[in-house]
């Protein structure tokens, strides 16, 4: 695979002014703590939601497993389209890695926004295609060494933390930013076990471009990662 | 009417006759030999294709150069719709497994298609969605299991989604080799081979050249069941 520089999705920045408003109007906003659940998984609540400010964890757990992380999402992120597109009850929980602020918008009112903006339709799709490529790199990358798919996630975590801070599609500046993942999710992610994560991040660590916080990862050279894991 | 032998809750199954008949109107039909390359990983390409008849495999193959099995596609199923919806390159490589007849259509009118016939943008987001469960269920299902249990899993997926019904038990009639099993269940062809050994000496399966019968599902499932920490 030629990886190349990521662009990470944002749904919230590929909508019109327009749009923007009109989901605007029909939203309401509110706040969650860290820690809170915005999303439990097999709810069957009938709304989706944009993230504004923080980041938050999907995880799914099946029948026997503990919970398992799926992804993170941040700014300008919509979550909670799949029960809208498909009906079923939610397919993971959405808990607040951050204090987290989003807009809520009831499927009727999304509905009667898709009404007058057909073409926002296509770029919910676009949301469900980027995810599922997302798992695609993951699956394909299961064979590689577990330091480099922990460089790999770190690095794709770290463009869509980085055009956030800078607020758009540029990565200039140091990265400097935290990502709200432990060792163990991190694990997760990659399909490794918590002990091969934690080698995998004191390697990268001793190489300067990462360093370890509790519960977080800090990105310090991000180039470096994507040089590494190609 | 569209046509017969579609895999059941494929993308097609999800159309209207209707609006099939109109779909398939703006797209060629043509017929590729077994191991013809549909789509390769990474070209710029963005035309979409509907299988009509016959199976392919969706691999990936990794920056060091490990392939991984993503999917197989049958009858009824669409191909290619990511890059017509986002532009990007493909992600992934589609090879004909078997001979296969597929209707095309450019990335454009696929589009155009999309906004012009209700019910078919509507087909593409359910099976897009059902496409990501999907993917969030195997990631699932590799974290937390052994390469054992996800052959088991991943037998037990393909008999119950592509299996006929025999004499012997649920017939899985798609040519996989040993390699390409083990790159679905991420895993090594060697613990392909050892697993299957097991599996047929105690009958839960008979296998044939690039055929599998499963005999005893249940077996399958509580192997697909177990859980250890060697992932």
């Amino acid at each position: 695979m030629s990886a190349g520089i990521h662009r990470p999705y944002r749904f919230a920045a590929s909508l019109a002014a327009q749009e923007c408003a009109d989901l605007l109007a029909a939203a309401t906003q509110r706040s969650f703590a860290e820690g809170q659940e915005l999303l439990a998984q097999g709810d069957t609540s009938d709304h989706v939601l944009i993230l504004r400010r923080g980041c938050v964890k999907i995880v799914a757990s099946s029948d026997r497993q503990r919970a398992v992380l799926l992804g993170l999402r941040g700014p300008g992120d919509l979550i909670g389209e799949m029960r809208y597109l498909s009906g079923a009850p939610r397919s993971a929980a959405v808990i607040a890695a951050d204090p987290v602020v989003a807009l809520i918008v009831t499927f009727d009112a999304l509905e009667m926004v898709l009404r007058k903006h057909t073409r926002i339709m296509g770029e919910i799709a676009r949301c469900v295609t980027d995810r599922l490529r997302w798992a695609d790199r993951r699956r394909a990358e299961f064979c590689l060494p577990v330091t480099m798919r922990v460089a790999r996630v770190l690095y794709e975590l770290g463009v869509a933390a980085v055009m956030v801070r800078n607020g758009g599609g540029n990565l200039d500046g140091p990265a400097g930013v935290e990502i709200p993942v432990t060792q163990r999710e991190l694990g997760q992610l990659v399909g490794a076990a918590e002990v091969s994560v934690q080698k995998a991040l004191r390697q990268l660590a001793h190489s300067g471009w990462v360093a370890r916080r509790y519960g977080r990862v800090s990105i310090i050279r991000l180039e470096a990662l994507r040089t590494y894991s190609e | 009417m569209t046509p017969a032998g579609l895999v059941p809750g494929s993308f097609a199954t999800q159309l209207d006759p209707a609006i099939w008949r109109a779909f398939a109107q703006r797209c060629r039909v043509a017929t590729y030999p077994p191991r013809t390359t549909l789509f390769h990983q990474g070209d710029p390409s963005s035309h979409v294709m509907v299988l009509l008849a016959g199976w392919v495999k969706v691999t990936s193959v990794s920056r060091a150069g490990s392939e991984a099995l993503l999917a197989l596609r049958g009858p009824g199923d669409i191909l290619g719709e990511m890059a017509a919806i986002d532009g990007l390159p493909r992600s992934a490589t589609v090879t004909t497994l078997v001979t296969v007849r597929a209707q095309t259509i450019d990335g454009p009118g696929f589009v155009a298609a999309l906004d012009h016939l209700r019910g078919l943008s509507l087909a593409l987001l359910r099976h897009l969605t059902s496409n990501l469960r999907e993917s969030d269920g195997k990631r699932l299902e590799y974290v937390s299991s052994n390469s054992s249990a996800r052959l088991a899993a991943l037998l037990l997926d393909l008999a119950g989604q592509h299996g006929r019904h025999t004499s012997e038990g649920l017939a899985i009639d798609i040519p996989l080799s040993q390699r390409e099993l083990a790159s679905a269940a991420a895993t090594s062809r060697e613990v392909v081979a050892r697993v299957m050994r097991t599996l047929r000496a105690r009958d839960v399966v008979r296998t044939s050249r690039r055929r599998v019968v499963v005999i005893q599902p249940d077996v399958l499932r509580s192997l697909g069941r177990l859980v250890s920490d060697d992932a």
